[in-house]
């Protein structure tokens, strides 16, 4: 499945442009050992031409079952669980659970392969706030605020800007800035503050997590019809700093800037965060050397006989008696049909659409979501070059102006003094083209450019790390997570419809909200377990 | 003549012991454990003494010029060794080559010299009266430079000027030699003038000894620097000044042996002598053995564990000669275990065992890396190795000159559960300094003995020491967590606005 390689940087690719001659000219004696690693995007493309097996190797019977191990599946098995339920399966297409919350071991340090952090909960969201409470996330009340696990909430220093030359904590540009700019960035996240606190007409707040606790509906006609960049410059949002800031935390969150994602998902990422903790700042995060891995290990620990690996499902037939699932295992090499009276189909919109068969779902639904792909460096580097100017390394770390990310450093989180090499996790979006393409461009390149574009991005914030670094492991999403666009909102009024119509087969994804954080995959989740519930089998036949 | 040559003799032996000598005195004060030391720095030398006698026979021709030579060489290679050395003890993994190589290559010479010189004497007496004669005066050279170094050398000439001088009398005997036997030289104008020259570099770097053996470290340390060598974890600094000894950690003063005593004996004696029982003692940081010495007062001390992350510290203050006196053999004891371990990963493995005592001494809260040990996890999990009645204390930085600093620690305690009782004493080294005693239970503190030989603490300085004035009082003490780290920018900018 990995694909290993020794690349010596710029080697053959980009010769005769003057960086390359620079680099070769300062370059490294020892080529970079990189490998390609993850899923095998092989399984998951292999059910774009469904299958018919000839015949099954075996017939499971089950009152329940889920297809997906990502977060929204494993949510669904940890609910029914709580519940009380113990007739149902979970099958995972990959050798490893956790889909975009998996991580990878390194030799130095565990990394996250996608998510890699948890911002507090918003106090109203009481099944999180339970599920963090039963996992000592939440260690108690004090004051009458939450008091977090503080192994857990991120370490300090949390993030540093390289801006004008220092690094300056906080990723919100503030060095040497001009009053009026000063007066401008604060006025926007004043009114972003006002609208925490906004409600609708029935008292629902106007942002909120999920996304569908909040009273979304009422920005369907507005906001969720522009992009976030045509939004800042109707408000006459013109400070250059505001506006990077605005469009990283739009790369950040959501894969794509300022000018793809709506104007509602902008203004949500800021006014939609409400958590009021005893120990921490509203804006901290919890994060964990294996990111967020560690929820998915959380989820899954009481239902790990339920789980089946390594289960590429092609076909999920929803039929008046019972759904049908059929399942090919890779290794094995090995059909499966499972019977079950109701499934959740806790995969990717653009699966679903290839292997739901069901009348109550129609094919056109699953058309119109946008996932720009990304791709990760994990880089191990013996140390980082000395930085004498300002904050010491952070967890996150950024350089203003650029396109990039920056750096994860992944150990952050260990306790002990830091011995031997770092584990560096690069970011890098492929926004500049649109997402289908993007994905193409991926795809397309080989390591020796994934790797120039992973240290070019290090180098802009250390030039002198090329020779510091050991290996870079490469973790490649062609659809990286779902982009709130405009008509995203639109999208899940049409969820909403549908799921209230639905018979035996529920959805759960982050897709459907939007918005690909934890919360929404665990909220996909509890709200699948309830629906599979609800209804009992008998009055549905009716 | 012949008395000529026999002064030579006994000036080459002088100035070879002197540099064995330097190379081993040097390698034990840089690198620790002397007997090591000194035992492979002899063997090295006599070795190469034995090749450079065997090669000796090589040399067939032009004997005269050819020792005066090896004479130039001696003095400038032995002459500049330390100097060398003291430039590149910062280099860790490459300092041993080049110790070895100089010692070898000083040897090599050294050992050609007797041999070329009975072959140049043997003309002028019997065999058997050369011999004795030569070896005569060679160990009574020994001799006297194996008196002089201690005595007089090192204490007012240090290593770097000892050697240099012996460097230069070994180039003026060959200057010497070279007009005693102009007649017998080809050309002598060249040899004299390659002479000058290695008594002028060899006469700069006399002058510039002083430069040479402080370099960059002379703008932190006013004092001679004595020892120096960096650890995995830190630079360690021992500095002289007449007699007191100070330790710098990253240029960070730990100690002043002047003084010591005071900060010592108030971190340790508060605590020993009021905790319900002080048989089995933890103490975190404080590798440098001295709060060990003043625990080692108390008889009923059963078991001491330390834990330092530094073993290259601790070793120091374990073999070095003059550290050991200071802590009066302390990290000798047999009650004594060493753990070098980082301290979240020792308290980490160790669920069963609980101690009645903790000491914790660790460097003050300047960087991010050491305030997670100043954090409320770390006091949470502190808990885990304590009893209801374990008695403890932690050095926390100065209440005059940092005192958010300092009330931060102890609200930081507080905050997860445990009892607490700041005090603080004068330590004129430091200033105004500050300790944070904790329990769980808040008990009537036991009234032990005191041990007889403390210069500082009493009982009813005690009572002093709990006081603080109002311009060490903080109003709203902040909590120092690992998701703030809000001592770390606090304690900087404390001392900071000192330092201006």
């Amino acid at each position: 499945m990995n694909r290993r390689g020794f690349v010596k940087l710029l080697g053959t690719a980009a010769v005769g442009t003057i960086l390359t001659r620079n680099l070769l000219a300062c370059g490294r004696k020892n080529p970079i050992q990189v490998t390609i690693v993850g899923a095998d995007f092989k399984r998951g493309h292999s059910v774009r031409q469904v299958q018919k097996p000839s015949y099954f190797n075996q017939t499971i019977q089950v009152k329940n079952i889920i297809v997906g191990g990502g977060i929204s599946g494993l949510s669904t098995a940890y609910h029914l669980h709580e519940m009380g339920e113990k007739d149902f399966l979970l099958l995972e297409m990959n050798s490893e659970i956790g889909g975009n919350s998996s991580a990878l071991k390194t030799p130095y340090s565990w990394a996250p392969r996608g998510a890699h952090y948890l911002s507090l909960p918003n106090e109203d969201n009481f099944p999180m706030i339970a599920f963090m409470q039963k996992h000592k996330l939440i260690t108690g009340v004090e004051d009458g605020k939450y008091v977090y696990n503080e192994r857990q909430l991120c370490h300090a220093p949390n993030e540093r800007l390289l801006y004008r030359g220092q690094f300056q904590e906080g990723l919100v540009p503030e060095y040497g800035l001009s009053e009026s700019s000063m007066t401008e960035i604060e006025q926007f996240f004043s009114w972003m503050r006002s609208l925490k606190i906004a409600i609708d007409s029935n008292d629902k707040q106007q942002f909120n997590v999920p996304v569908s606790s909040g009273a979304f509906e009422m920005h369907v006609e507005n906001l969720d019809k522009l992009t976030f960049s045509a939004f800042l410059a109707e408000n006459k949002i013109t400070n250059e700093e505001l506006l990077w800031f605005l469009d990283y935390c739009c790369r950040d969150d959501f894969g794509a800037g300022m000018d793809k994602v709506s104007a509602w998902a902008g203004v949500h990422y800021f006014a939609a965060r409400k958590a009021n903790p005893y120990n921490a700042d509203s804006t901290s995060v919890l994060t964990w050397t294996e990111g967020n891995f560690h929820l998915s290990k959380l989820l899954a620990e009481s239902v790990k006989d339920k789980i089946v690996k390594d289960e590429v499902v092609h076909e999920m037939i929803e039929t008046d008696e019972n759904v049908e699932v059929h399942s090919y295992n890779p290794i094995k090499k090995s059909w499966t049909k499972y019977i079950a009276e109701k499934a959740v189909a806790a995969c990717p919109s653009y699966v679903s659409k290839h292997i739901l068969k069901s009348e109550n779902w129609p094919s056109a639904f699953f058309d119109g979501f946008t996932h720009f792909p990304w791709f990760i460096g994990i880089v191990t580097v013996k140390k980082l070059p000395d930085t004498k100017n300002g904050v010491s390394l952070a967890w996150d770390n950024v350089k203003y102006g650029t396109k990039g990310l920056g750096y994860v450093s992944n150990r952050h989180q260990e306790l002990s003094k830091m011995e031997g090499p770092l584990v560096l996790s690069v970011y890098l979006t492929l926004d500049e083209m649109d997402a289908a393409e993007g994905r193409k461009h991926l795809f397309a390149m080989d390591e020796t450019e994934m790797l120039k574009r992973i240290v070019d991005e290090l180098k802009g914030i250390h030039p002198d790390i090329e020779e510091e670094i050991l290996s870079v492991d490469i973790q490649r999403w062609g659809h990286g997570m779902i982009t709130p666009v405009p008509g995203t909102l639109k999208k899940q009024l049409s969820y909403k419809e549908l799921t209230a119509k639905a018979n035996r087969v529920f959805l759960a994804h982050t897709d459907y909200a939007g918005y690909s954080i934890f919360e929404e995959g665990f909220d996909a989740g509890f709200k699948a377990a309830n629906n599979l519930k609800s209804v009992s089998h008998e009055r549905l036949k009716i | 003549m012949r008395i000529l040559l026999l002064v030579t003799i006994f000036l080459i032996s002088t100035c070879g012991l002197i540099y064995e000598l330097v190379a081993g005195t040097l390698a034990s004060y840089l690198l620790g454990d002397s007997v090591t030391q000194f035992s492979t720095i002899i063997g090295t030398y006599l070795f190469s003494m034995g090749i450079g006698s065997y090669l000796s026979k090589f040399v067939t021709k032009n004997l005269e010029i050819n020792f005066i030579r090896i004479e130039l060489l001696v003095g400038l290679i032995g002459g500049l060794s330390s100097s060398i050395l003291f430039i590149c003890f910062g280099y860790g993994a490459y300092f041993r080559v080049i110790l070895y190589f100089l010692v070898g290559l000083t040897g090599l010479f050294v050992g050609m010299e007797i041999p070329l010189i009975m072959r140049i004497l043997k003309s002028q007496s019997s065999f058997k009266d050369l011999v004795s004669d030569v070896f005569t005066f060679d160990y009574i050279g020994s001799l006297l430079a194996s008196i002089a170094f201690p005595v007089f050398l090192v204490p007012y000439l240090n290593l770097t000027r000892t050697s240099l001088l012996f460097g230069l009398m070994n180039v003026a005997l060959a200057l010497y030699l070279i007009h005693f036997f102009r007649h017998k030289i080809h050309k002598p104008s060249i040899a004299f003038a390659q002479g000058v020259v290695c008594a002028l570099i060899l006469g700069f770097a006399f002058i510039a000894s002083d430069l040479i053996q402080r370099m960059s470290e002379e703008e932190y340390h006013g004092d001679g620097i004595l020892f120096a060598t960096t650890s995995k974890y830190q630079r360690i600094v021992i500095t002289r000044d007449r007699n007191a000894y100070s330790l710098f950690l990253n240029n960070h003063l730990q100690f002043n042996s002047r003084d010591e005593y005071r900060y010592h004996e108030a971190l340790i004696h508060p605590t020993f002598a009021h905790a319900k029982s002080i048989e089995n003692v933890l103490i975190m940081g404080g590798g440098d053995g001295f709060a060990v010495r003043e625990m080692l007062k108390y008889p009923e001390v059963k078991n001491i564990t330390l834990v330092d992350l530094d073993e290259k510290m601790v070793d120091i203050f374990r073999t070095n000669p003059l550290m050991k006196k200071l802590n009066n053999n302390s990290l000798l004891s047999s009650k004594l275990k060493v753990i070098n371990q980082d301290a979240f990963l020792f308290l980490q493995n160790r669920k069963q065992q609980k101690f009645d005592v903790i000491i914790i001494d660790f460097p003050d809260p300047s960087n991010f890396s050491i305030g997670k040990l100043y954090s409320t996890t770390f006091y949470h999990r502190l808990q885990q190795v304590m009893k209801p009645s374990t008695l403890g204390v932690v050095q926390s930085t100065s209440p005059l000159y940092a005192k958010g600093s300092f009330w931060c620690i102890d609200a930081t305690i507080r905050e997860t559960g445990l009892q607490t009782l700041p005090y603080h004493a004068y330590v004129p080294s430091f200033g105004e300094w500050g300790y944070v005693q904790f329990s769980i239970l808040k008990e009537a503190p036991k009234k032990r003995k005191l041990p007889k030989d403390l210069r500082f603490y009493t009982e009813a300085e005690w009572q002093n020491m709990k006081h603080f004035q109002q311009d060490m009082l903080e109003e709203e003490p902040i909590v120092n967590r690992l998701n703030n780290q809000a001592l770390i920018p606090l304690f900087e900018k404390e001392w900071a606005v000192l330092m201006d």
